[in-house]
């Protein structure tokens, strides 16, 4: 069982390794990843997602230097702590306002690319200091793809 | 930096390497090295000598000039035919043995033989095992020859342009296979090719050959970290004079603009965008380029190789 | 899932859904053949086998055509009665041998063209010679395998064909006039020589395949090879015995000067005699009108005798054996050029 398949976007500009380790970042925060899951091995990796294995090592080494995960030898490596937050799941009362918001701006008659550039305005205020690591559109898409099985 | 996580066994040596027809040179003076455990692309336009270089390696040629050397022997010897598997740009297959034959054959021929890895590459595409050679796709076929490649359990896998006729599917898939099972044996993968596309983020080296001598070799991570895009208002044509200290690989102009893709000699500063080029970027600039200066990392230089051959400052 | 299905006897790995057992499908039934020499017979094996099926077949026919002239020659009453008295009864018994004859004949160019050309060639070509180097057996070894498997197929073959040929040809032996001994016929279809023949004609297919790797070329030129193999071989054959020289001294008009031969002997030359040593051919004084006038003129001529000289049937054994070993010895130098010059070449 797979827990969770890494797309990676070649075209991006953001190195194959840094891309997994924003995925699986991305996966424990939606709570997609939970303590004690394995992540797929580098073997797997490579046959699904044509990635060289030492490019998922170096990633899982990187999680690994971060905490959030650890290698049992002979088993693979596993989620050690989750970085999702109440607030931070689907079924959040955050979530739930975001959804709202959303469907006023339809209704409103704006279009996805105006929400975005809405949204990316408003988050460019509030974290002014620049947290997120990734360009905007990569963001978005390994939102959108790195739900696995 | 690289992440060297292998010994500093080599794989292949290449000394001198040269290969002389009456039509002139296939290779001439190539000497790199490419470490163990190394999933390696071997890029160049057609007739640069890949298939030369790998035909030697896999003691199907002789070079006239240098010579090359696998884990430390000579290509022709009992011990590098034993860790050696060469899958041929042909895919040679007898066409008349069912697949169950084929690995036969394998094992017949290799007294190293592991027939369950070699089997499980077959089902693995859903191969029926009793079909002849003759009625398979293009892409069976090249399982079939994966398997047989891998069945020998080798060290090193010298591929002439595996995926040449294969559909997208199938290149994806076999491209996975390729990587599963080299990974899980620690393989050293030597694949040429001339679809550049593909090797982003497969292959962790490089070597480039082009009109018969290399032009590039060495950890991609490496060869990444000392390249630098530039982008700015043009001066003239060329580079701008402020760049002109720093070791030019390709520049080009458009309108008003020139991009170039330098080995800085120090920090690029000025009025340009700076970039760090992606592996089809930097490939392309080379093969573009075939005067721009070599570049063979430390980690893929041979003993005495002179330094005078663009050294990269580890 | 794997469609294929194990039909072995007996299995040594765990007989799983699709897992191929390490033992063949027939296991039991028939010697296992390993390694290089089970490559070698399964990639030629229809040939090797058409070539045995048509052997035997060819024995078939030759056991059965000797059966029915043995029973006409008992019915005839020979060797008691002279085969000269038979006349036209006999003529198809003849012609069954002119005709096998003439299709063993062929068998060195078939041979050496359908078996010996491909053999290297057809691997040279299409690259599946790349692929038996990539595995860990030498070059030498596949080489070697081919080429004792070949051989052997040869050496089986036209053995057993020559010797029912010679066993049916037997009963007849010394009738010039059914097969001579000296005709390519016999003596290229009977003891060593049809083998030495075939071997050395399918040998130099398979060099002249290797060195031209290309299979439609190859036996082009390999059937020219044969051709003029089967031509040196004619006219040399005869040089390959003792001629044997009797004299007499009795003068050559009497009926009875003539020296009595042996049965069955090829005759070379015939010459009249001087008592000098000389000798003068046998149409000198035939011009004379009368006998007197002819025996005048060899008078003066001085002619004691006939001269004659002739190969015997006795020789015709040792002929083949000599001949034959002239064969097989190039045969081996062409083994030999293959060895040394496919060492870096056959792939």
């Amino acid at each position: 069982m797979v827990t969770v398949e890494y797309r990676i976007d070649r075209r991006s500009g953001v190195p194959a390794f840094q891309q997994i380790v924003q995925q699986t970042k991305q996966a424990l925060r939606l709570g997609v990843l939970v303590p004690g899951d394995r992540l797929p091995t580098a073997k797997e990796v490579a046959e699904v997602s044509t990635v060289n294995p030492n490019t998922t090592l170096k990633a899982y080494r990187e999680l690994e230097r971060e905490g959030l995960v650890e290698p049992r030898p002979g088993q693979g490596t596993f989620v050690r702590r989750t970085l999702g937050r109440p607030e931070t799941g689907t079924d959040s009362p955050l979530y739930g306002e975001l959804v709202a918001w959303m469907a006023k701006a339809a209704g409103a008659g704006l279009e996805q690319d105006d929400v975005t550039a809405l949204v990316a305005s408003a988050m460019d205020k509030q974290y002014a200091a620049g947290t997120t690591a990734a360009t905007g559109s990569t963001g978005a898409t390994t939102t959108r793809s790195s739900t696995g099985e | 930096m690289s992440d060297v996580m292998y010994a500093g066994e080599s794989a292949l040596e290449a000394y001198g390497l040269g290969m002389r027809y009456r039509r002139g040179w296939a290779l001439r003076d190539c000497s790199f090295r490419l470490p163990a455990g190394r999933i390696c692309g071997l890029v160049g336009p057609n007739g640069a000598g890949k298939t030369t270089l790998l035909s030697i390696a896999a003691h199907v040629l002789e070079p006239t000039h240098g010579s090359l050397s696998l884990f430390g022997e000579a290509p022709g010897s009992v011990e590098s035919g034993r860790r050696t598997a060469f899958l041929a740009q042909e895919k040679p297959l007898f066409r008349r043995f069912t697949v169950a034959e084929t690995l036969r054959l394998g094992r017949e021929l290799n007294p190293g033989w592991d027939q369950r890895a070699a089997e499980d590459i077959v089902r693995a595409g859903n191969v029926p095992f009793d079909a002849k050679i003759s009625t398979l796709s293009g892409g069976q076929r090249t399982r079939v020859a994966v398997a047989l490649a891998f069945g020998k359990r080798p060290d090193l896998l010298l591929l002439d342009e595996p995926m040449s006729d294969l559909d997208p599917v199938v290149r994806h898939e076999m491209m996975g296979t390729l990587l599963a099972e080299a990974s899980e044996r620690g393989t050293t993968v030597l694949m040429s090719t001339h679809v550049l596309a593909e090797l982003e983020n497969v292959c962790d080296y490089l070597v480039v050959v082009s009109g018969g001598g290399v032009r590039l070799a060495g950890d991609v991570d490496d060869l990444m970290s000392v390249h630098t895009l530039v982008t700015g208002a043009r001066e003239g044509e060329g580079l701008p004079a402020a760049l002109g200290h720093h070791t030019l690989v390709e520049s080009r102009t458009s309108g008003r603009q020139f991009t170039a893709l330098i080995r800085p000699e120090g920090p690029v500063t000025g009025p340009w965008e700076t970039d760090t080029p992606n592996m089809e970027e930097l490939l392309l600039a080379y093969l573009r380029s075939p005067d721009a200066p070599p570049l063979i990392t430390p980690t893929a230089q041979v003993q005495g190789q002179a330094f005078g051959t663009g050294t990269v400052a580890a | 899932m794997s469609t294929f299905t194990s039909t072995s006897t007996g299995t040594t790995s765990d007989g799983g859904n699709g897992t191929m057992s390490a033992t063949t499908t027939k296991a039991g039934r028939r010697p296992r053949l390993s390694g290089m020499t089970w490559l070698v017979w399964r990639q030629h094996r229809a040939g090797f086998w058409a070539i045995l099926a048509a052997a035997a077949l060819s024995v078939a026919w030759m056991v059965y055509q000797r059966g029915r002239m043995t029973d006409f020659l008992d019915g005839f009453g020979y060797p008691a009665k002279n085969l000269d008295e038979v006349g036209a009864e006999f003529q198809q018994y003849h012609d069954a041998f002119s005709r096998v004859a003439t299709g063993l004949s062929a068998i060195p160019i078939l041979l050496g063209v359908f078996l010996g050309a491909p053999l290297l060639a057809g691997d040279l070509e299409n690259g599946t010679a790349k692929l038996v180097a990539a595995q860990s057996m030498s070059r030498t070894r596949w080489l070697a395998t081919k080429l004792a498997l070949a051989g052997l197929v040869v050496v089986v073959s036209t053995g057993v064909l020559s010797a029912v040929f010679g066993w049916w040809w037997n009963p007849v032996k010394s009738e010039v006039t059914v097969l001579d001994w000296t005709s390519a016929e016999a003596f290229n279809n009977t003891g060593p020589v049809p083998v030495a023949l075939t071997l050395l004609s399918v040998f130099g297919g398979v060099a002249i395949g290797a060195v031209l790797r290309r299979t439609l070329m190859a036996m082009v030129v390999t059937f020219g090879f044969t051709v003029a193999v089967q031509l040196v071989w004619s006219y040399f054959m005869l040089s390959l015995g003792n001629v044997i020289t009797v004299t007499t001294n009795k003068g050559v008009m009497d009926e009875n000067s003539f020296p009595s031969l042996p049965k069955a002997v090829y005759q070379l030359d015939e010459s009249y005699l001087t008592s000098s040593g000389d000798l003068l051919g046998w149409s000198t004084c035939s011009d004379g009108a009368t006998d007197a006038a002819r025996e005048l003129c060899l008078k003066k001529a001085d002619v004691v005798g006939w001269s004659v000289d002739y190969l015997p049937m006795s020789q015709m054994n040792g002929m083949q054996w000599f001949g034959a070993s002239i064969l097989f010895a190039l045969t081996a130098g062409v083994a030999a050029f293959l060895f040394f010059w496919g060492r870096k070449r056959l792939v």
